[in-house]
Order: C-alpha cells, then sequence, then structure tokens
C-alpha cells in the first residue's frame, strides 16, 4: 500500500469518529498522565486526523510521535464505541498510523528502535543469540516439533520466556503440566519471533518477513494446532497472519488447553489451593479475542480457592501497560504506572495473589507489587503455576 | 491583543501550569465539539485551561477581558449544534473538567456536585443511595452535569413526569462574564417566590457567566415497569402516545421510539434478531411494584389499540436491557454488517411539536419536506415520542463527496428550522444558541433578539464569553 493509500485509509477510519469522546473514560492513558483529553483514545486520532487534515505532521512530528506511541493498544476504546456509539475501530487508524510513520521516519520512539534492529538481526527483540535462546530449556527433554516425533501440538513459547528467567519459570510449569496431561507436543528449536512487536511499531515490511519464514516452518513441519505461551503470539497468528496461510491449523492459548485438558480428566485438579486471588484479563486475550471464560475455568476447577473480580474486569478490565510496543519504551508524559493502580485495585479486593495468564502482565504487576511495596501481602503468579501447586501432592 | 505565546505564559502565572495547555494537539481536540463539521483551522484556540476552582475561573476572566480574548466554556464538548466550539479567532477553552466535586445532604433532599462531574459518574453515585438522577441524555458516558444545566436538557426523560433539569436547581455558583464570583438559589426544598437568579443561569447556555457549582434536588428512585411495543406503521406509536395523554393515565418516565430501519443495527449488535417492526419503549414509575406494572399493563392496552402488533410489559431483566439499550446507545445505528457499506453521520436534527402533529411529523421527515439531498440519504427516526419531541438521523454512504455530507448537514438543520415554524416549538433538549440562533432569531422576531443581546451586554459588556453564539458581536 502506498503512503498516500495509507494516509487516506487512516483519513477514512477517523472521519467516522462522531467526537462523542465516549471513548475517553475507559481510554487507560488518561489515568497515568495529567488527563488532557488530546492524551488518550478519540484524542490521539483526533490528533492524527488534524495533522494529516492540515498537513502540519513534520511540524509537529515529535509530539504527535510520542502519542502515537504511547498508545496500550488495549482495544478498550474500540470496545466502547461499539457499544456505546458508531462503532469505529480506533485501533486500526493506530496501527495504520504507526505505519504511515514508521515508513515518514518518525516513528517508532527511539528506545523502541532497538528491538526492531535485534528482530531483524537475530530473530527476537531481545537481542539473544539462537544458541543463547536454548538455555532456559535445558534438561527438560522437550523434543524439536515434527511429525516424525509424533507430536501433535506445536507448543510456542515466545520470545520473553526465553529471555526472562520468571517467564522461563512459567513455561517449565507449562511443560510439566502438558507432560502429566500426556500431551504429545513439540517445540520449534529454531523458533523466532512470532512478529508481534513488528506490527505494533509500524515495521510492516519486517513483518511480512517473519511472518513467511514462520509460515514456511509450520507448513515444512506439517503443524496442524499451536499452543501459545503469550496472548500477544495468539493474536498476532490469528489476526495478522494471513487466513489463507493458517488454514487447518489451529491456535490456542494454553488457558484454553489447560481448560480442555481438564475437562476431559487428563489433568486432575486434587490439592486445595485456599487462596483468595483475582484474575487480571490480560488485552491480548480479551478485549482482542473474546476470551475471558477459558481462564476463569480453569480457576474454578481448583480447590479450595476463592475468586474475586476486579470491579473493572473481563471487557473493562485495565491494561498492565505493557501492550503495542510498551515493553521497550518510556513516555515523558506519564506520572504514573498503570501496573501500580492495578496492585492497589487487588488490593482493595483483599486480594492475596493476582493471577494472569500473559508474560508481560506478570512482569509489570510484579513490578507492581514492588514498586507499591507489598511484596509481603500480594503475590503474582500465572494459571500455569497456579495449576501446577493444584496437581502436585501436597507433603 | 497580547501574542499566544504571552498568552500561555500568562496563564500559567494566573492558574497552575500543568492546567494549561498550548500544545497543538489539545488545543485541536478540543476545540471541535460533535458538530459534524470540523473547525475551520483559524479557529483553533490558541490555549487551553482546567481551573480547580470558581476563583480561578474568575482570574482567567478578568485576564480575558483586559486582554479582549474570546473564551469557550466546555464540559465535554459533545453539543451537537457548535455550541462549545470557537466562533472567534484566537481564544481560549476554559474546560470545566476538574469541577468533579460530590456533596451529598440527603437529610435536606439536595446534593451540591460540581460541574465538570460527568452525567454517569452522579448516576451511578446516586444509585448508590436510592435516588435517581432526574436526566438521562445519550451523552452521558461523556456528558457532563454542568452542560445538562447550562442546556436545561433531560435527554431520554418525559418532562410532563418528573419535571425539568432545571426544576432541580436549587442553588448555582457561577462566575459572571466580567469574573465576579456569586452564589444564588436556596438551600431549602421550598423554591423561591419571585425573582430567582438561577434560571437566568440553568438553561442560559453559557451566555451569562461560568457555572462552576450546582445545588440539586434529590429525585427518590421508585419502582419501575417496562413495555415494548411493535408497531407496523411508525406513525401510530405517535397515535398511541397521543392516546396516553387523552386518557389521561400518567405519563411516563420513558417513552421512546425507534423506526424499523433505526432499529435494525442496533439490534443485530445486541443479537436480538429482526426487528417486528418500528419499537416503542415505556417506563413507567410507581412507589410500589404494583402501582408501576398496573400503568405499564394499561400502557400496552393503549399500544394494542392503536394497532401494536405486538405489546408487552418486559419482565425478563436481560430483555429489558438489551432493548433500552438499544434506544439508549443510538449510534449503534450507524454500525454495519459486512459487505453493507459504512454509513457517516450526515444530519440529525431535533423537533419537538404539539402533541397531536407526532404523526405529521413523522410523515414530514419522511417524505414532505423538499430537500433533495436528504431524500437521497438513508433516514432513522427515534427520540422522545412521550415528551413530543423526535429526532431524525440522515446516514449518508461514505462513498459521498464531503461537500454532498456537508450539504446534508446543512438541509438537516433547515428542515428542523422548518418544523419549529410550521408547528411553534423550539429544541428541547440541544439547546438554542449557535447554529440555531439565526432561526430563533426568525422565530421570535428583532424585539425578543434585542432583549436578549441587551442582556448579555449588562452581564458581559466586553463580549468575552462564548461570543458567537449569539450571532452578533455581542459587546457594547
Amino acid at each position: 500500500m502506498s503512503q498516500e493509500e495509507l494516509k487516506q485509509d487512516i483519513l477514512d477510519v477517523v472521519t467516522n469518529c462522531v467526537k462523542c469522546r465516549f471513548c475517553l473514560a475507559v481510554c487507560p492513558l488518561l489515568d497515568i498522565t495529567k488527563g488532557w483529553q488530546g492524551q488518550g483514545a478519540s484524542g490521539i486520532t483526533l490528533a492524527i486526523y488534524t495533522a494529516l487534515k492540515w498537513e502540519v505532521e513534520r511540524e509537529y512530528k515529535e509530539a504527535l510521535r510520542d502519542l502515537l506511541f504511547s498508545c496500550t493498544t488495549c482495544r478498550n476504546c474500540v470496545v466502547r464505541c461499539q457499544e456505546t456509539s458508531v462503532g469505529v475501530d480506533l485501533l486500526d487508524a493506530i496501527d495504520k498510523s504507526r505505519q504511515f510513520f514508521v515508513e515518514e521516519m518518525y516513528g517508532p520512539m527511539p528506545q523502541q528502535k532497538k528491538p526492531l534492529e535485534f528482530l531483524e538481526r537475530y530473530g527476537n527483540p531481545y537481542g539473544m543469540l539462537p544458541s543463547e535462546r536454548k538455555e532456559w530449556m535445558k534438561g527438560l527433554g522437550v523434543p524439536d516439533y515434527s511429525e516424525a516425533t509424533a507430536a501433535e501440538v506445536l507448543l510456542y513459547i515466545g520470545c520473553t520466556a526465553t529471555h526472562d528467567p520468571r517467564i522461563a519459570d512459567v513455561a517449565r510449569a507449562l511443560i510439566q503440566l502438558l507432560k502429566a496431561a500426556q500431551v504429545k507436543f513439540g517445540i520449534l528449536e529454531d523458533e523466532t519471533c512470532c512478529a508481534c512487536p513488528t506490527f505494533r511499531l509500524g515495521e510492516q515490511f519486517l513483518a511480512e518477513e517473519i511472518v513467511q519464514e514462520n509460515i514456511s516452518k509450520f507448513k515444512s513441519r506439517g503443524v496442524k494446532h499451536i499452543v501459545t505461551l503469550s496472548p500477544h503470539c495468539f493474536d498476532t497468528f490469528l489476526n495478522n497472519y494471513p487466513k489463507s496461510e493458517m488454514q487447518g491449523i489451529k491456535v490456542q492459548h494454553y488457558s484454553q488447553l489447560l481448560r480442555d485438558l481438564i475437562k476431559q480428566g487428563r489433568l486432575v485438579l486434587k490439592s486445595k489451593v485456599e487462596k483468595k486471588v483475582t484474575y487480571h484479563d490480560p488485552c491480548y486475550l480479551g478485549r482482542h479475542n473474546d476470551i475471558y471464560e477459558a481462564p476463569r475455568e480453569v480457576l474454578g476447577s481448583i480447590p479450595g480457592i476463592k475468586l474475586v473480580e476486579f470491579n473493572r474486569c473481563k471487557a473493562d478490565s485495565l491494561c498492565c501497560g505493557g501492550g503495542g510496543g510498551r515493553m521497550w519504551a518510556d513516555f515523558e508524559a506519564e506520572e504514573e504506572r498503570l501496573a501500580n493502580i492495578r496492585v492497589r485495585e487487588a488490593i482493595s479486593l483483599g486480594a492475596e495473589v493476582i493471577v494472569t495468564a500473559c508474560p508481560f502482565c506478570l512482569i509489570n504487576m510484579e513490578d507492581g507489587v514492588k514498586s507499591v511495596g507489598v511484596e509481603d501481602s500480594l503475590k503474582v503468579i500465572d494459571i500455569a503455576e497456579l495449576i501446577l501447586s493444584a496437581i502436585e501432592e501436597q507433603g | 491583543m497580547a501574542n499566544s505565546d504571552v498568552i500561555v505564559s500568562d496563564l500559567t502565572e494566573i492558574i497552575c501550569e500543568e492546567n494549561v495547555s498550548g500544545d497543538i494537539f489539545n488545543r485541536a481536540t478540543y476545540g471541535q465539539d460533535a458538530f459534524g463539521i470540523d473547525l475551520e483551522k483559524s479557529k483553533i484556540p490558541i490555549a487551553v485551561v482546567r481551573p480547580e476552582s470558581a476563583q480561578e475561573v474568575s482570574k482567567v476572566l478578568v485576564y480575558a477581558n483586559e486582554h479582549r480574548i474570546p473564551v469557550y466554556v466546555r464540559g465535554s464538548g459533545t453539543a451537537f449544534k457548535g455550541s462549545s466550539r470557537p466562533k472567534r479567532e484566537g481564544s481560549i477553552i476554559l474546560s470545566m473538567e476538574k469541577f468533579t466535586s460530590f456533596e451529598m445532604h440527603k437529610d435536606d433532599m439536595y446534593m451540591e456536585v460540581g460541574a465538570g462531574i460527568i452525567q454517569l459518574d452522579l448516576e451511578q453515585k446516586l444509585a448508590g443511595y436510592g435516588y435517581l438522577l432526574p436526566l438521562n441524555v445519550g451523552s452521558k458516558f461523556s456528558g457532563t452535569i454542568g452542560g445538562a444545566v447550562a442546556v436545561n436538557t433531560i435527554g431520554h426523560m418525559v418532562d410532563t413526569c418528573i419535571g425539568k433539569t432545571i426544576d432541580y436547581v436549587m442553588g448555582i455558583e457561577a462566575v459572571l462574564p466580567t469574573g465576579e464570583i456569586i452564589e444564588i438559589g436556596t438551600k431549602s426544598i421550598r423554591r423561591p417566590a419571585g425573582i430567582d437568579l438561577t434560571r437566568f443561569l440553568a438553561g442560559s447556555e453559557g451566555i451569562f457567566g461560568v457555572i462552576t457549582r450546582i445545588r440539586m434536588r434529590l429525585l427518590p428512585d421508585q419502582k419501575k415497569a417496562y413495555v415494548v411495543g411493535f408497531f407496523k406503521e411508525l406513525e401510530d406509536i405517535g397515535r398511541a402516545f397521543i392516546r396516553i395523554y387523552q386518557e389521561k393515565l400518567p405519563p411516563p418516565l420513558y417513552g421512546e421510539l425507534l423506526s424499523e430501519e433505526a432499529c435494525a443495527a442496533p439490534f443485530r449488535l445486541r443479537k436480538m434478531g429482526k426487528p417486528r417492526g418500528s419499537m416503542a419503549l415505556a417506563t413507567t414509575m410507581g412507589h410500589t411494584q404494583d402501582d408501576a406494572d398496573r400503568q405499564a399493563e394499561e400502557i400496552a392496552k393503549v399500544f394494542r389499540t392503536e394497532k401494536a402488533v405486538e405489546a408487552y410489559v418486559v419482565t425478563d431483566a436481560k430483555e429489558q436491557e438489551a432493548l433500552w439499550a438499544s434506544r439508549d446507545n443510538i449510534m449503534n445505528i450507524l454500525g454495519v454488517e459486512e459487505g453493507e457499506e459504512k454509513l457517516l453521520l450526515g444530519g440529525v436534527l431535533e423537533c419537538p411539536v404539539p402533541l397531536h402533529a407526532l404523526p405529521d411529523l413523522i410523515r414530514y421527515f419522511r417524505t414532505d419536506h423538499k430537500h433533495s439531498i436528504l431524500h437521497e440519504a438513508k433516514l432513522f427516526v427515534y427520540g422522545h415520542v412521550g415528551a413530543a419531541d423526535l429526532h431524525a438521523m440522515w446516514g449518508v454512504p461514505a462513498s459521498w463527496p464531503p461537500e454532498k455530507r456537508r450539504q446534508t448537514t446543512i438541509e438537516a438543520s433547515q428542515v428542523e428550522r422548518e418544523v419549529y415554524l410550521k408547528w411553534g416549538s423550539t429544541s428541547g433538549e440541544v439547546g438554542q444558541t449557535a447554529l440555531r440562533m439565526a432561526g430563533w432569531r426568525e422565530m421570535y422576531g428583532e424585539a425578543a433578539y434585542a432583549m436578549l443581546l441587551n442582556m448579555k451586554r449588562a452581564v458581559d459588556p466586553n463580549g468575552i464569553l462564548n461570543p458567537g453564539n449569539l450571532l452578533e458581536d455581542e459587546g457594547k
């Protein structure tokens, strides 16, 4: 698509906005900035519209870039607009604007350039060499996925688990669960990024290259069923990969597989977990893909557990702040972190544990717990870890 | 007039620096409101300020008078007729968003609220105490209470049942255009007899001052019952509501209609299938459930008498929520299904008429007006039939050229004006100034217009507060 076509596409989307501002009340950016209406939701898209229409995008490129790349892409504005107004896909305008501004060399944020360079060079946004990427799984005995190994499921680990020791723990817990349930699974020993950061940061050309590489890997190995650890990989496979190329490949988030395994009796939860927990809906599982019930069904099957819901839950859930490429950038305009707000909300519910199902949410929430200073009273656990503790015999 | 940078810098001396913005994108965002046509570039304000107290508002207005700077007051900018957008170059937007205080005085049957509190937040707070916010405006997700009081609107509620917003206003704190702070009204549920200055500010659309705090009477919530009727002919819904009044039934709290075309997309969104015709909704209110139910049954009976193909009291909470949400979130009608061409908002109008004229008004929207572009656009009729106040909205295909869309907006305004003159009515919901002022002037004549302008000049000698909303230069 040419720049002119892209520009017209952006204007077409934003022209549909009736400026009712219903989206502002649910935009998380207004919770952490000074709350100017120009700093969130339709304020951002109106800024883009204004800049493109009056052709002042060059004059104010830095201000525009900071606004555009600050969006968490949590999709709360889109849901609010669909339910209460004309149903404009503001996020579509934001995605396209990021592509447009990257092509014009105005974006992304300076700190976000490094992960994109790493992606191009090493196939992951953290700059790990392929050999380093395998470190975390030493001794686990997980086979490389191929039809020859008789694996049924490709477990797609994602980059963050291979880089961050805390998320590697989660991946190990999930692997133990799959083994316990006797799932025939494998991983890609040469796994690279799913391309999520490139899509979110507007690097369309690099994104397309990565997508093609991954699709050939899936095809050459006869992959029929992918289970992802991260909702971001899950969403990318489902919504950014060409549907025609992914035909015949079932894509699941692991919370859906765990739910199925529990229902089938392949995972038996016998140990009580007597904790008051609250579940934090990751944006890319919930609002982006409507998966609210699978993780709750999984939690509901743990004996002894008490689930309390956040006031803002399911489609209203507050973003942790990690989406949209924000794991790689800080924004001057922000005075608070969303995860800190979420942690305070959990404390006010009297929860002992925040359970989540996303690497970024887990990292951000754990930082939030430290930042708020409640390490003694509140833990952050991934749903796989919680299930593992429920299948293990207490001793 | 001082230059823009100096003004922004001066404003940061007057009120807290973090509440002053000269940022281009903030200025563009705050300059726009919900009126369909984009603000001209030259009218982008030079600064946005968010004062936190009446004293800060006062300082801004004194400064604006000194330098003859136009000031536009803004709640959330949800106005459809351009009242909160700048009409003069080099203006300041005064946003009331920081005025969010809430004090409950339930023993004295009132609350005191900051003008910037969002209506939905207020509705939820009051519900916690068992009180009903006496207004239900379509834009309540972002609209402020100050905006609703300034326009004197109750949206989807019926005046003849509970009165209008102004009837609940017991007191007002306001800043006059020249900067003086006044507190007027009473703390008694007994309204002042004779001169009551609150009436000059509630419904003044920001012409006479900036409302900062409002004392409002509480309305105890009651038991409710819900009626739905589906009709083959939209005009029959008009006749049904005329009959409700003729039979001297208690007017319902809520009486709305949606044409079959207007029901389609909201029904699809809520997975309710195809509508069984045009839809009428009524909410009744009683001190006991029996009382509310009895009124609802009577309305259902009236619906059937006026040829409803189906009419019943809705008892299933989920069904009720979905049906009422279809009306309350009316902008859903511009939502599309895959394969359909996207419709954009072309023009929207609001027309109260004498009760007897409801069926004629519907015919006027559909066939009788003479505006050719509107006849090409897709018409949706909906609105407050219980208050004899209907909306028409014209959706235009996204493929239409912008100029044709703009023409739709203009023609819709012309139809509105024609209706007011034809039936002797005026806006019951959205207000009279800005885009509607020419029609107001035509309808009431030069003497009434001069009276309004003279009143304005008496309190705003330099014409700095919302100038242009009364058309002419308001300064002396």
